[in-house]
C-alpha cells in the first residue's frame, strides 16, 4: 500500500496552522506542524516530507532564509503563505526556492488544488497531465509549469496551448485554431497570432527556449527543437 | 499674469509718472523764467521810453521790438469820448527800430476800448498776433515823451511789443528734449526692471520648479537651497521643512494602513478558514450551517474590505500598475464565467463582435475593475447584467448596464468616493465595502483611461470604462 504523502507546515500563527492541519488531514495527507523556523528546518531534514507549506514571518528564522536552506539539498516543493502580496515580495519568495505563493486570505480550496498539483509534478504517474518537454499541463487544476515554474494563463491562453501540447509535432493553420479555439468567432483578425505572442512571452519569460515556432506560411507548431 | 511682468509692469507705470512729472515742471518752470524774462525787457523797455527821451528810450530798446507812441492832444483828465480824442490824437509813428515786416499798428491790433483805458491811466499787458503770425507781448502805459527837436513834453500812449516767437521756439525745442529723454529714459528703465526682475525671480523660479516636481508618488525631492543668505534661502529651507514633516506623516500614515491590513488578514484567514473547514467536513446541523455561513460570509467580507483597503493605501503611495499587452474580452468572460453560476437567476451577458480586443493592461486590476462593476450590478437587483465591448476609435469602450434600480441623480457625482454609498436600493443589500468604486475609478486611471455612469431611477445603469487600445503595430 502507498505511503500517504508527508507534508510540512511552518506556521507561528497556530490558527491558521490549525485549520491548514485539519484538512490536509481531511484530504489524507500526512501532515507536522511546527511554529518556528529552525523547529522547521530540523524538523524538514528529519522527516524528508513531500512537500512543504511555509510562512513567510515566522520567528527566530524567516520564510524566505528557511526556503533558501532547503533549496540547497532538495526539491521538495515549497508553497509559501503570506500577508505580503507585492510583486516584490513574491518576485523574492520565488526566488528563495519557492515553487508557488499564495497570498492570505488564501482558498482553502486553492491551497489544497496546489498541493496536489506540485505533488503531481515530483510524482509524475498521474493522469490529466501533458508533458512536453520541460511544459507540464495539469488539466484538472488548469495549471502549467515550465521546467517547475508556475505559469498563470487565461482560459483562452490555456486552451491554446492545451491544444498544441496534445498534438506536438503537429502543424496548425489560423483557421483550424480559430475554429478550435474561438468557434463563436468567423475568421477575419489575428487573434491566433497576437494570443501566440502572449504565450511565447508567458512560457519564456525566464529566457527558456521556444516551444511554439511559427511555419512560415502555414501556421503553428509546438515542437522541442 | 506673473510677478515679473507684474512688477515689471508696476515699477515702469511709476517711473513713467515720476518723468512726466518731472519733464511737466521743468517745462513750466522754463516756460515762466522766460516769460518773465520777455516782460522784464518790455517793461524795462516801456519804462526807459516813457520816462527818458524819445531818442534814448529808442536806443534802449532791443532790435526785435516793436513801438508806437501816440501822443494825445487833449489833457488826459479830460477823456471823456474816445472818438474825440482818437481825433484829437496826433498819431506819430516815427520809424521804427526795425523795419516793421507788416503794415500793422499795435493799437489797431487791440480792442478799441483799450486806448481809453490807457488814457484814464490804466496799464496794458496782451499779447497780440501779427498778420505773418508774429506774436507778440504788448505792454501800454501812459507817459510824458520828449522830443529832442522840440523841447516840450507831450503826453502819450507808448506801446512796445516784443516778439515772443524765440520763447516759443525755445520752449518747443525743450518740450521735443524733454519728450525723448522721457520716453528713452522710460525704455531704459523698464528693461532695465524686466531684467532686474528675472534676476530676482529666477531663484524664485527654481525652487517652484524643484518645489513641483515633488509630487504625492515621490516626497523624497528636495528643493535646492540657494548660497546666498536671504530670504530666497530662507524660503527654500522652510519648504524643505515642511516636506520633511509631510514625507514622515504619509509614510506614517501609509505604513499605518499597509501594517493594519497585513495585521487583519491573518486573523480573517483564520476565521474564515476555520468556518470553511466545519462547513465541509464534519456535519454540523442546519442552524450550524446557517451560523457558519454567517461567519464565513462576513468573515470574506471583511477580507475584501481588508484588501480594498491594502489597495487604496497603494494608491495613495503612488503605486503604478504593472502593464502588460493582454486581451480585455477575455476578463469579460472570466468575470462572466466566476460570477454567473452565483447570479442565477439574474443573466450576465458578454457582447462582442470580434475575439481580440487588446489593451496594456494587468490582468488582474482589469478583473477586478469588471467584477466590481458586475458585482455592483447584481447588488443593485439587476436581473441581466450586459458587458458590451466595442473598439471606438483609439479607445476600448466597455459598457456594463444593469438593469436593476438605477442611481439617483444627486448621487452619481458622489459615486467614486471613498465609502459612498447611495441611499436606497443599491445599499440595501450592503455587501460592499464602499470602496469597490474609488478603486475602479483608481485603477482605470492608472491605465490611462477614464470612467464614467449613466443612470435613470427604475430602468438602470450603465458604467462606461474608456481605455486607450494597444497599438496594433509592434507585434511579431
Amino acid at each position: 500500500m502507498e505511503r500517504k504523502p508527508l507534508i510540512l507546515i511552518v506556521e507561528d500563527e497556530k490558527e491558521i496552522a490549525k485549520f491548514v492541519d485539519l484538512e490536509l488531514q481531511a484530504e489524507s495527507y500526512e501532515t507536522v506542524v511546527t511554529y518556528d523556523g529552525v523547529t522547521g528546518l530540523s524538523k524538514f531534514r528529519e522527516l524528508n516530507p513531500d512537500l512543504v507549506v511555509l510562512d513567510l514571518m515566522l520567528p527566530v528564522l524567516d520564510g524566505l532564509e528557511v526556503a533558501r536552506r532547503i533549496r540547497k539539498t532538495s526539491n521538495t516543493p515549497i508553497i509559501i503563505l503570506t500577508a505580503k502580496d507585492s510583486v516584490d515580495d513574491k518576485v523574492t519568495g520565488l526566488d528563495s526556492g519557492a515553487d508557488d505563493y499564495l497570498v492570505k486570505p488564501f482558498s482553502i480550496e486553492e491551497l489544497l488544488a496546489r498541493v496536489r498539483a506540485h505533488l503531481r509534478r515530483v510524482n509524475p504517474a498521474v493522469t490529466g497531465e501533458v508533458r512536453v518537454a520541460d511544459l507540464v499541463m495539469n488539466l484538472d487544476g488548469r495549471e502549467v509549469f515550465r521546467d517547475g515554474r508556475r505559469i498563470e494563463l487565461s482560459a483562452k491562453e490555456f486552451e491554446l496551448l492545451e491544444l498544441f501540447a496534445r498534438n506536438p509535432g503537429k502543424v496548425f493553420n489560423r483557421f483550424e485554431i480559430e475554429e478550435k479555439v474561438w468557434p463563436e468567432y468567423t475568421g477575419g483578425s489575428n487573434v491566433v497570432d497576437v494570443y501566440v505572442g502572449y504565450l511565447r512571452r508567458k512560457l519564456e519569460g525566464e529566457g527558456e527556449r521556444r516551444l511554439i515556432h511559427t511555419v512560415r506560411g502555414v501556421g503553428y507548431v509546438l515542437r522541442e527543437e | 499674469m506673473t510677478l515679473r511682468l507684474r512688477l515689471a509692469i508696476f515699477t515702469s507705470a511709476f517711473i513713467a509718472v515720476i518723468l512726466s512729472a518731472v519733464a511737466v515742471s521743468v517745462y513750466l518752470l522754463t516756460e515762466r523764467s522766460l516769460d518773465t524774462a520777455v516782460e522784464e525787457r518790455a517793461l524795462q523797455a516801456l519804462t526807459d521810453l516813457s520816462e527818458g527821451a524819445i531818442a534814448t528810450g529808442l536806443q534802449r530798446l532791443p532790435g526785435d521790438a516793436y513801438y508806437q507812441i501816440v501822443l494825445v492832444a487833449t489833457a488826459p483828465e479830460v477823456p471823456s469820448d474816445v472818438a474825440g480824442i482818437r481825433n484829437g490824437v496826433n498819431y506819430t509813428q516815427p520809424a521804427s527800430v526795425r523795419a516793421n515786416p507788416t503794415d500793422d499798428r499795435l493799437l489797431a491790433l487791440l480792442p478799441d476800448r483799450v486806448l481809453e483805458d490807457l488814457i484814464r491811466g490804466d496799464d496794458l499787458a496782451a499779447h497780440v498776433t501779427l498778420a505773418n503770425q508774429e506774436r507778440l507781448r504788448v505792454l501800454g502805459t501812459l507817459g510824458t515823451v520828449a522830443f529832442p527837436n522840440q523841447q516840450v513834453a507831450l503826453t502819450a500812449v507808448i506801446l512796445v511789443g516784443l516778439p515772443t516767437s524765440n520763447v516759443q521756439r525755445t520752449l518747443e525745442q525743450l518740450a521735443r528734449d524733454l519728450g525723448l529723454t522721457v520716453v528713452l529714459a522710460f525704455a531704459a528703465f523698464a528693461f532695465g526692471v524686466w531684467w532686474l526682475a528675472r534676476q530676482v525671480l529666477s531663484p524664485v523660479q527654481r525652487v517652484t520648479q524643484a518645489a513641483s516636481r515633488v509630487s504625492g508618488q515621490d516626497l523624497s525631492r528636495r528643493v535646492p537651497v540657494p548660497a546666498t543668505d536671504d530670504e530666497l534661502r530662507a524660503l527654500a529651507v522652510s519648504i524643505n521643512h515642511m516636506l520633511d514633516r509631510l514625507q514622515e506623516s504619509f509614510e506614517t500614515q501609509r505604513r499605518f494602513t499597509a501594517d493594519a491590513s497585513h495585521e487583519l488578514r491573518t486573523p480573517v484567514t483564520a476565521i474564515v478558514g476555520h468556518a470553511q473547514y466545519l462547513l465541509r467536513r464534519t456535519h454540523p446541523s442546519v442552524e450550524q450551517v446557517d451560523s457558519l455561513g454567517v461567519i464565513q460570509r462576513e468573515g470574506e467580507r471583511m477580507a475584501k474590505l481588508v484588501h480594498d483597503l491594502l489597495e487604496l493605501a497603494r494608491a495613495d503611495a503612488g503605486f503604478q500598475v504593472q502593464r502588460e499587452p493582454m486581451n480585455l474580452l477575455e476578463v469579460l468572460e472570466a468575470v462572466r464565467d466566476d460570477l454567473g453560476p452565483l447570479a442565477v437567476p439574474a443573466r450576465i451577458t458578454v457582447d462582442c463582435a470580434q475575439p481580440l480586443l487588446e489593451v496594456e493592461g494587468d490582468p488582474a486590476r482589469l478583473k477586478q475593475v469588471v467584477l466590481n462593476l458586475v458585482q455592483n450590478a447584481l447588488d443593485a437587483g439587476a436581473q441581466h447584467v450586459q458587458m458590451h465591448l466595442e473598439r471606438d476609435g483609439r479607445d476600448v469602450r466597455l459598457e456594463v448596464l444593469d438593469d436593476g434600480a438605477g442611481i439617483p441623480s444627486e448621487a452619481l457625482p458622489h459615486l467614486f468616493e471613498r465609502f459612498y454609498r447611495v441611499d436606497g436600493a443599491r445599499s440595501t443589500r450592503g455587501n460592499g465595502s464602499g470602496l469597490g468604486l474609488a478603486i475602479v475609478r483608481w485603477i482605470v486611471q492608472q491605465h490611462g483611461g477614464n470612467v464614467d455612469v449613466r443612470s435613470r431611477v427604475g430602468e438602470g445603469t450603465v458604467f462606461t470604462v474608456v481605455l486607450p487600445a494597444r497599438a496594433p503595430s509592434g507585434r511579431g
